[in-house]
């Protein structure tokens, strides 16, 4: 298992992250501290861009299945694939894939199916975040 | 340089500027297409824009199309993030006007080259344009003689009309930038001396 380890890189904000050492196993925390480049602070700032928006996204797209707005459903799975993507999540990725394409052709028995899929995989990567985050 | 970055997914949107950041350029940052067309059409529009293919009321696509359309505006470099890898999405992309695209997810050394890249066409392209704007000023300010010139072949004045010589020097100094100053060349110079000395005191 690979691991990556970051410290604290002081840019005259702090409290931002955590200010001890931290160590971040692979999975979905490591692929986005990959991503930026080993970078703490912005780590930690995207993390919690996640950890704020996941939630509204989910909730909207649960609220467009309600009405049975596919558009907005399939608009809001791929706005939420794009952020799965960053953390390497390909089964959150997979799943919010079908049910983008599934609420696109207007499939709404398909997509309600899938939301709730979405809804299992995404709260996994929500918890795994949340803890990577913190180191 | 200025740079915007529109997509409405805060985490891609984040990264985008965590890696633009470095580059030292103005970043505005948007989260749907008819925000990013207020930004393109302003007064201060940017000169690299990072555009999401799939966004709220204007997608990037669409963007890249307006913003080709409306030639009045200067250069833009545009990079297309789609999280769409189909080959033909790629070509739709740079066929309505992207310069570029970079797939989703990225890594911010990637979006940050291809970023450099954008801008380093950008400065070429206004070095160019300078270049040929001074090229264009300098020929404006040049006057040149051309055709056939009329020259009388003892006293080599030039007719100007056909009742009126004219000194060279007067000539050349009246139709070009030329100037003309006097001296004796040396095969000149014994004949000039010879008739110095002979002249009456």
């Amino acid at each position: 298992v690979s691991t990556l380890h970051f410290r604290r890189i002081s840019r005259g904000r702090a409290g931002t992250f955590p200010a001890h050492s931290a160590r971040v196993t692979a999975g979905p925390c490591a692929a986005l501290l990959e991503r930026v480049g080993g970078d703490a602070q912005i780590f930690v700032e995207l993390c919690d861009a996640f950890l704020d928006d996941a939630p509204l996204r989910l909730g909207a797209i649960r609220a467009a299945l309600a009405r049975a707005d596919v558009r907005t459903v399939a608009r809001e799975a791929h706005a939420f694939k794009g952020a799965a993507a960053a953390f390497d999540a390909a089964d959150l990725v997979a799943v919010v894939g079908d049910l983008e394409r599934a609420a696109a052709s207007g499939d709404l028995a398909s997509a309600r199916q899938l939301s709730a899929l979405v809804d299992r995989h995404a709260g996994a990567l929500i918890d795994a975040v949340r803890t990577g985050k913190d180191g | 340089m200025r740079i915007l970055i529109a997509d409405d997914e805060p985490v891609s949107l984040g990264l985008a500027r965590a890696a633009l950041a470095e580059t030292g350029c103005d970043i505005t940052s948007v989260a749907d297409g008819d925000a990013a067309w207020r930004a393109l059409e302003s007064r201060t529009s940017p000169t690299l824009a990072i555009l999401d293919r799939q966004m709220p009321h204007v997608d990037g696509v669409e963007l890249c199309r307006r913003a080709r359309r409306a030639g009045a505006y200067p250069s833009i470099y545009i990079v297309l993030v789609t999280s769409a890898g189909a080959p033909a999405d790629i070509a739709d992309g740079l066929e309505a006007g992207a310069d570029d695209y970079i797939p989703k997810p990225f890594n911010r050394a990637e979006l940050r080259a291809r970023a450099n890249v954008g801008l380093r066409m950008l400065a070429l392209q206004e070095s160019l344009a300078r270049r040929v704007a001074d090229l264009e000023a300098a020929l404006a300010s040049v006057k040149q003689l051309r055709g056939l010139l009329p020259m009388c072949c003892y006293c080599k004045k030039i007719r100007v009309d056909n009742s009126y010589w004219q000194q060279l020097e007067s000539y050349l100094a009246a139709n070009s930038d030329a100037q003309v100053s006097h001296g004796i060349c040396p095969e000149c110079f014994p004949q000039a001396l010879g008739a110095i000395e002979d002249a009456p005191r």
